[in-house]
């Protein structure tokens, strides 16, 4: 997967949702990019997490918000793996718990929601990179 | 060994993940950031900006024309009203110091275009275009707005009163009232107000000028709920900001004029 461009959507994402705020309903473009990464790959941890936490410091001014819950995401998925298998089960409890924090930040529900159906999209898109040939 | 070995590796990356986040915590770093991605958010908007003035620049002659009529006529009634303003301002002056009220006067007052804000609902955190430095005063139309944290060239960035870490001295108009406003996220709550002093619901608490920040008179919240708290001196008194930043694009800075 290309990281760099990866994170210059996050860039552009955090961006949008600065300048755009208040006008329209938005999602968190570069949380629902982040999390689809770290579902996609556990290995992606390290960057997602350093990128979670500009995230962080840029919206709330406080790396406390969804960092703590993207920290979380691979052990959860790691430890869930190891206990009932690898299942999409875990992975969808993990997406909903991380971008459920956004509710806790002041988001609306309706934008957590869209955060949700952007990161499936995302996720979907970004698991075809680590797909291995049969 | 191994799995004692990577234990304490473990150990040392869990201890290193929390010593960073503690420092971010501690730095104005989101500041910073903010402060830093100014320009690619003016970038960002400047291809709406070219549409409104496009926009502008299409509209028809006529319609040009009278607007300008009219926007001369409101120029000569605003500088009668000017006129009229500075003759009360000296008699106001007079009369305060007549009755020994302190002037509350001594600020400078500016407009500033808001460049973004923080995407929750509240917007708890803003970032204007504007010459400004930390502590000066943002207000709207409505009411108080917040403080400016921090600056660089001409960009400024704001906590808002509904932050939690920003607390406002307020009274209420002709009252002896003393109480301090903090910010919970999306409500305020009202604290040091006795049950039996409580104001009614829908009062509306303004600056007291206290602490000498803020300067007194400015509206700062309607009161929304009053709720008695057994063995407790002080009610539970929340209420709601009557400025409303959320979708106001420009907004007003009152920089306190140093003293000789």
């Amino acid at each position: 997967m290309n990281i760099p461009f990866v994170l210059l959507a996050c860039l552009l994402g955090i961006l949008v949702n600065i300048s755009f705020a208040g006008t329209s309903v938005q999602p968190d473009w570069a949380l629902a990019l982040l999390t689809a990464a770290v579902l996609a790959h556990r290995g992606n941890w390290i960057w997602v997490s350093i990128a979670t936490a500009i995230h962080d410091l840029v919206f709330y001014w406080s790396p406390l918000i969804s960092l703590p819950w993207i920290l979380a995401a691979p052990i959860i998925i790691a430890w869930s793996d190891e206990q009932i298998g690898s299942n999409l089960i875990q992975r969808l409890f993990v997406m909903v718990m991380v971008l459920a924090s956004l509710l806790w930040s002041g988001w609306s529900l309706a934008s957590c929601l869209i955060t949700i159906l952007l990161c499936i999209s995302f996720w979907y898109a970004m698991v075809r990179f680590y797909a291995q040939p049969a | 060994m191994p799995l004692r070995h990577s234990l304490w590796r473990l150990i040392a990356a869990i201890v290193l993940i929390f010593l960073v986040i503690f420092t971010l915590q501690r730095l104005p770093i989101g500041q910073q950031l903010n402060l830093g991605l100014a320009p690619l958010i003016t970038a960002l908007q400047a291809p709406s900006h070219w549409w409104h003035k496009t926009a502008l620049w299409l509209q028809e002659r006529s319609k040009l024309q009278s607007d300008l009529l009219q926007t001369r006529k409101a120029f000569e009634q605003q500088a009668a009203l000017i006129q009229q303003r500075k003759s009360l301002l000296e008699e106001n002056a007079q009369l305060r110091k007549l009755l020994h009220i302190a002037n509350v006067q001594g600020y400078t007052w500016q407009a500033a275009q808001v460049l973004g804000r923080s995407p929750d609902k509240k917007s708890q955190r803003l970032i204007l275009q504007a010459h400004a430095i930390p502590d000066d005063v943002v207000v709207s139309s409505d009411g108080l707005v917040g403080l400016v944290d921090a600056n660089r060239k001409n960009t400024a960035v704001v906590r808002t009163i509904l932050d939690a870490s920003l607390a406002v001295p307020v009274t209420l108009e002709s009252s002896p009232l003393a109480a301090l406003i903090r910010g919970q996220g999306d409500h305020l709550l009202v604290d040091f107000i006795p049950l039996e002093q409580a104001p009614a619901i829908g009062s509306i608490l303004q600056t007291s000028g206290a602490g000498g920040i803020f300067p007194p008179g400015i509206p700062v919240a309607h009161i929304t709920h009053i709720e008695a708290l057994p063995g407790r001196i002080f009610a539970r008194i929340e209420a709601k900001p009557t400025a409303h930043w959320q979708r106001e694009n420009w907004l007003a800075i009152a920089s306190r004029i140093p003293s000789p």
